[in-house]
């Protein structure tokens, strides 16, 4: 009320102007560096059977030199290639089928129980059957990948439509927008928080589906660098590798979400305090 | 320019789980062009569903709605509406959402929204979302982007129902000038009798169950009108005795 009477007599109240974050003391990274120094002692003061463990010092030095020698960056290149294509693909067909059975009751009624049973449907169990199909190529990891996305993306898309206020659909009638017109200025943008979301739980997924088709049956990719660490039995390189896995997943998940605060920045919600 | 709003024998029954309901039972009345009109009565008399009849965001009912000459049979532009909540789209900023309707150059647009966001004291917040506002500044984004288009007829259901008293006076005032000075005509739902009286040519006293109209009163009190008077006094009280017989 303060503010309201205010505003009526005066124009001199100020804009409101987003927040700026809180940045304080990087917390989050108290618990990595625990866990790097509680590893280093662990190896160091052999806690820890040598053979089987290595210390993070080593791991840093066949980080450096993989690089150096051109292996990871080979291998990361493919894992990325395959993640990115499998991504696209299942996150395109996700948002296209979700688009249909989120707007139409017919398409919901004929296909969603369908997509509702293959998504139970765990991805490793396919490996097998996917190899068995497509071989060893190429075309069987990029099927898992797009599987593995096609079903977070897809339920994010019909969820973010069907949640759409009707009062604001309601809104566009009166002003007699068209179809097209309606799903451009009200359903899209108002489905938008529940796709993205859709899309870094997809991302996510289909890093996940990248390390079991490399895992199995590849010959080059970071989960292949990772197998023959296993084979060998050098325990740095398999650290390695999940080190990367794990540093990627989490830059592009934190790329994500910056994304997603500067194209939902109209949004009140506690996730955009954290 | 304003019209007139004809509502002719209108009923509305909604099939529900539990039976029938007859929302409406041939309302009849009308609006003149360039009237204030208030609409009172009970709650669940039907009052926000004949407002969406003549929207035309209803159009199961039988009897007839003209606006103007026109038959209503779907939503237009010739009329605003403004619902009891905002419904301003979040994405939006206010600017943006006064000019959700509005179709015209960029200079027009520009020209428009100024002219709007003087008019209803949002300058100040042109540029926030729906969130950053008070339920008053909203109420007026969304009274603004209704009147955006220069509808000829303007309609609000209870716009004011959820805001304090302070306010709620604030935007009364607001209202009967912004609908003086856009020269439109205006049907106000509102289940404050005195809301009624502050602002409204005529006053349409509705009953419940079924839903109709019940009694027409014209308020002949000068403008602007004064709360406190003794007239003011004598005319809810007998409005309000209206609606006692109603109950
Ligand atoms: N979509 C609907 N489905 C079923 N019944 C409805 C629907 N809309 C309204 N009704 C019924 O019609 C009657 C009139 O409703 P309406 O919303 O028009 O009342 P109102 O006068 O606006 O009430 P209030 O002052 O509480 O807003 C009520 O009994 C209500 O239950
Ligand atoms: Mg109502």
């Amino acid at each position: 009320m303060a503010v309201d009477a205010a505003a009526l007599d005066t124009a001199t109240t100020p804009q409101p102007r987003r927040r700026s974050r809180r940045r304080g003391f990087p917390i989050g990274w108290l618990v990595p560096v625990a866990i790097l120094v509680f590893w280093y002692l662990a190896y160091t003061f052999e806690w820890v059977n040598p053979i089987l463990f290595s210390s993070p010092v080593e791991v840093v030095q066949t980080l450096w030199t993989s690089t150096l020698d051109g292996t990871l960056p080979m291998h990361l290149g493919t894992s990325v290639g395959r993640w990115l294509l499998g991504f696209a693909i299942g996150a395109v067909l996700g948002l296209a089928l979700g688009a249909v059975t989120g707007l139409s009751s017919f398409f919901e009624r004929l296909l969603d129980p369908t997509v509702q049973m293959l998504r139970t449907v765990p991805i490793m169990g396919l490996v097998p059957l996917f190899i068995v199909w497509f071989g060893l190529g190429e075309l069987p990891k990029v099927i898992l990948i797009a599987f593995a996305t096609f079903f977070q993306v897809y339920i994010q898309m019909y969820h973010g439509i069907r949640s759409i206020d009707r009062k604001l659909l309601e809104v566009g009638r009166m002003y007699e927008l068209s179809t097209l017109a309606t799903l451009r200025r009200i359903v899209v943008p108002g489905a938008m928080p529940s796709i993205l979301q859709g899309i870094r739980l997809g991302l996510g997924i289909a890093w996940l589906a990248l390390v079991i088709a490399e895992l199995t049956g590849a010959n080059s990719g970071v989960g292949y660098w990772m197998q023959t660490g296993r084979e060998y039995v050098r325990v740095d390189v398999v650290l390695a590798a999940l080190i990367v896995f794990a540093v990627v997943g989490k830059v592009v998940d934190s790329l994500v979400r910056l994304l997603e605060r500067r194209l939902l920045d109209w949004r009140d919600t506690i996730e955009r305090e954290m | 320019m304003s019209t007139s709003i004809t509502v002719d024998g209108v009923s509305r029954v909604f099939s529900g789980r539990n039976g029938d309901v007859v929302a409406l039972q041939g309302a009849t009345f009308d609006v003149k062009a360039g009237e204030f009109v208030a609409l009172v009565g009970p709650s669940g008399c039907g009052k926000s569903t004949v407002l969406r009849c003549i929207a035309g965001l209803d159009t199961d009912y039988t009897g007839e709605v003209h606006v103007g000459e026109r038959r209503v049979s779907a939503p237009s532009t010739e009329a605003g509406m403004v619902f009891q909540e905002h419904r301003l789209l979040p994405w939006l900023t206010v600017r943006q959402n006064i000019l959700f309707g509005f179709v015209g150059t960029a200079a027009q647009q520009r020209e428009r929204a100024d002219e709007l966001l003087t008019l209803m004291h949002l300058e100040a917040f042109a540029g926030a979302h729906p969130h950053e506002l008070s339920g008053g500044m909203a109420q007026r984004a969304a009274i603004a982007r209704a009147l955006a288009p220069r509808p000829d007829v303007l309609l609000l259901d209870e716009p004011f129902g959820a805001l304090d008293a302070f306010t709620r006076i604030e935007m009364q005032d607001a209202l009967r000038e912004v609908w003086r000075q856009h020269n439109t005509t205006a049907l106000l739902v509102t289940h404050d009798i005195e809301e009624a009286v502050v602002l409204a040519d005529r006053v349409v006293v509705m009953a419940a169950r079924p839903g109709r109209v019940r009694h027409v009163e014209d308020i002949a009190l000068p403008f602007p009108r004064n709360r406190a008077s003794d007239e003011f006094a004598h005319v809810r009280a007998s409005l309000l005795a209206q609606f006692s017989l109603v109950h």
